[in-house]
């Protein structure tokens, strides 16, 4: 199966549970706007044994920012990680995918939601790595509005003082955090230049466009941690809700719904 | 193997508390392990302070330094704790406890990682620098997280038998240590040692005094010889170094036994040792009157640890004084 049409299944997915949520919403702005970012790194980029989802040489991926379960689940069961009907169960009190839970048995190597954290705990792991001259890669999804958290930049000092090129930090820059735009609430640009003030290789690339992403991660950083900032759409394909705040938790109905499907069919060619 | 005879104990006091015991119990704690390679030890630019240069020198990839960046720090133990490895990481109590607050809750207490937390000059230990520096909260704060054991040893030999103990345990674990060099020594010779369970000093009657940390149980011992030329009446005293977990038997023959309870501690009287003495007095059914002697609820004025302890009230002739104004009244 090609990428595309993973990412594809992926949005399907995602949409459903979002549906399913019903009005309760759920975190649809951050996750559309990281859907092809997982979708190129479960499907192209990471090493991982679904026979042996615990193999210690698993590269892992972290989701520091949390609010993108909806893709992250949808990835997960796209990648037979988990099954497609414990998708469900995401925001049902007490079910199997509730609340951000974690094991190397779903493919949860982190259970997040406190913002910042993650970074630091994928640079556990990467040092982890190191001293055990393991071969993993540690993947971390952070959130631009995220990048305004102390900790991150604390994070990413640490990981060019101890050269961790085995890391590699995807930022989803949709230009929106919960009151609005970056540059309105608190603007984190240059993120490219600020990172390799911090003695990261860094670059960006449109987070929507398959083969940039993937050009992005083979981006040559010997010695450095990788840094991509990845220019994406907050609610990517959910035409109503596309870069508003609103979109950061919010219902989808059945009309939301079949007009984004309707939006997949006609931008098939458009990743 | 570290030997707890009467030399080795003298030295310790001498040298202090932080940093050197933190560093000799670890030592221990190497040499002892079968896979050292296991062993992850961190720092907020307080390797020297913590006397981590030896263990650095003598093993590579062992200490890290975080730098001045303790939230990140706490996220990058957890990380290599998430990877298998044992955890040991240590700045200013401060620094360690209110700065890092939220990283210690969701890694050590809702993900459960079994990282060893050691907060250095807690209490009233660096009046001189300002009340930014005081850590009279910490305890407060971390027996309140799920899962974390709290531990306040009474002088350094106490100190490295609790490190020892907590490098066994597999569970999240804050240590406090309060005080610097030329501490009082409670252990004079090599004893039995349990988390969890008081050490009885002195076996007295009536008033049981209950105390923790460096100082503060020796302050104990000496009010406690004091009440007794005062009423004839001895009271027991007990080393309190486990804060948390506290398994109410080992407590309710000591609230039965006796008329007052005292609880003494270099921490706020809101959440510390006190408090959790009368929820565990309360909910097992033997209230009996407490007095909770340490730090009150409000700001000291700010100089050299003994001045600071002297006006919370933790010197033995005030603890004393308190102590049997209180016992008139009973």
């Amino acid at each position: 199966m090609s990428i595309y049409d993973s990412a594809e299944n992926i949005r399907k997915k995602a949409l459903k549970m979002a549906l399913h949520a019903g009005k309760a919403g759920s975190h649809v702005g951050g996750s559309f706007s990281c859907l092809e970012i997982l979708a190129v790194l479960y499907g192209v980029v990471m090493n991982y044994d679904l026979n042996n989802k615990g193999w210690e040489e698993r590269d892992r991926f972290i989701a520091s920012k949390a609010h993108c379960i909806l893709t992250h689940y949808a990835t997960l069961a796209e990648f037979g990680f988990i099954d497609e009907e414990a998708l469900d169960s995401f925001h049902e009190n007490d079910g199997l995918l509730a609340g951000h839970p974690m094991g190397t048995d779903i493919g949860m190597e982190f259970s997040g939601g406190s913002l910042g954290m993650g970074i630091s705990l994928g640079i556990g792991m990467a040092v982890a790595a190191v001293c055990r001259k393991q071969k993993q890669c540690i993947y971390v999804l952070l959130g631009d509005g995220e990048c305004n958290e102390g900790e991150v930049w604390e994070a990413f000092m640490s990981a060019s003082q101890f050269h961790l090129s085995n890391l590699t930090v995807i930022i989803d820059y949709n230009n929106m955090q919960f009151d609005g735009a970056n540059e309105e609430v608190m603007s984190v640009m240059p993120l490219e230049d600020k990172l390799k003030a911090f003695g990261w290789t860094a670059v960006s690339c449109d987070g929507h466009n398959i083969e940039d992403l993937q050009k992005a991660f083979s981006t040559e950083h010997d010695g450095k941690p990788l840094a991509i900032i990845a220019h994406t759409i907050k609610a990517n394909g959910i035409e109503k809700y596309e870069n508003t705040p609103e979109s950061h938790h919010c219902a989808i109905s059945e009309n939301d719904y079949a007009e984004a499907l309707k939006w997949m069919e006609q931008n098939h060619d458009r990743v | 193997m570290i030997e707890f005879n009467k030399r080795n104990i003298r030295a310790w006091s001498i040298m202090g508390i932080s940093p050197s015991i933190w560093s000799i119990a670890l030592e221990e704690i190497i040499n002892e392990s079968e896979k050292p390679e296991n062993m992850k030890i961190l720092t907020a630019d307080l390797e020297r302070y913590s006397g981590l240069g030896r263990i650095n020198n003598l093993h590579q990839n062992l200490v890290y330094n975080l730098g001045i960046a303790e939230q990140n720090m706490v996220g990058v133990a957890a990380g290599l704790s998430l990877e298998g490895f044992q955890v040991f990481m240590t700045t200013y109590a401060p620094f360690m406890t209110y700065r890092c607050a939220d990283q210690i809750r969701h890694f050590m207490g809702n993900l459960k990682l079994p990282m060893v937390a050691v907060g250095s000059a807690a209490g009233f230990s660096a009046g001189m620098s300002g009340n930014a520096l005081l850590a009279l909260n910490d305890i407060a704060f971390m027996r309140a997280v799920p899962n974390m054991v709290v531990l306040s040893p009474a002088d350094c030999t106490e100190a490295i038998k609790l490190m020892l103990a907590a490098a066994r345990l597999n569970q999240p674990v804050y240590m406090r240590f309060c005080g610097t060099t030329g501490l009082p020594v409670v252990y004079q010779q090599d004893y039995m040692l349990e988390i969890g369970k008081p050490v009885q000093l002195i076996e007295g009657n009536t008033i049981a005094i209950l105390a923790t940390g460096t100082t503060i149980v020796h302050e104990a011992l000496d009010a406690a010889s004091q009440i007794e030329k005062m009423t004839g009446i001895l009271p027991s005293v007990y080393d309190v170094h486990t804060i948390k977990p506290m398994n109410p038997d080992n407590y309710v023959e000591i609230f039965k036994k006796n008329q007052l309870i005292v609880t003494v501690e270099e921490h706020s009287i809101i959440g510390g040792l006190g408090s959790a003495i009368a929820e565990l007095m309360v909910t097992n059914g033997h209230p009996k009157l407490q007095v909770m002697i340490g730090a009150e609820d409000r700001q000291y004025k700010l100089g050299d640890r003994a001045f600071m302890l002297e006006q919370a009230g933790l010197k033995a002739e005030l603890i004393a004084n308190k102590i049997v104004d209180r016992y008139k009244g009973v």
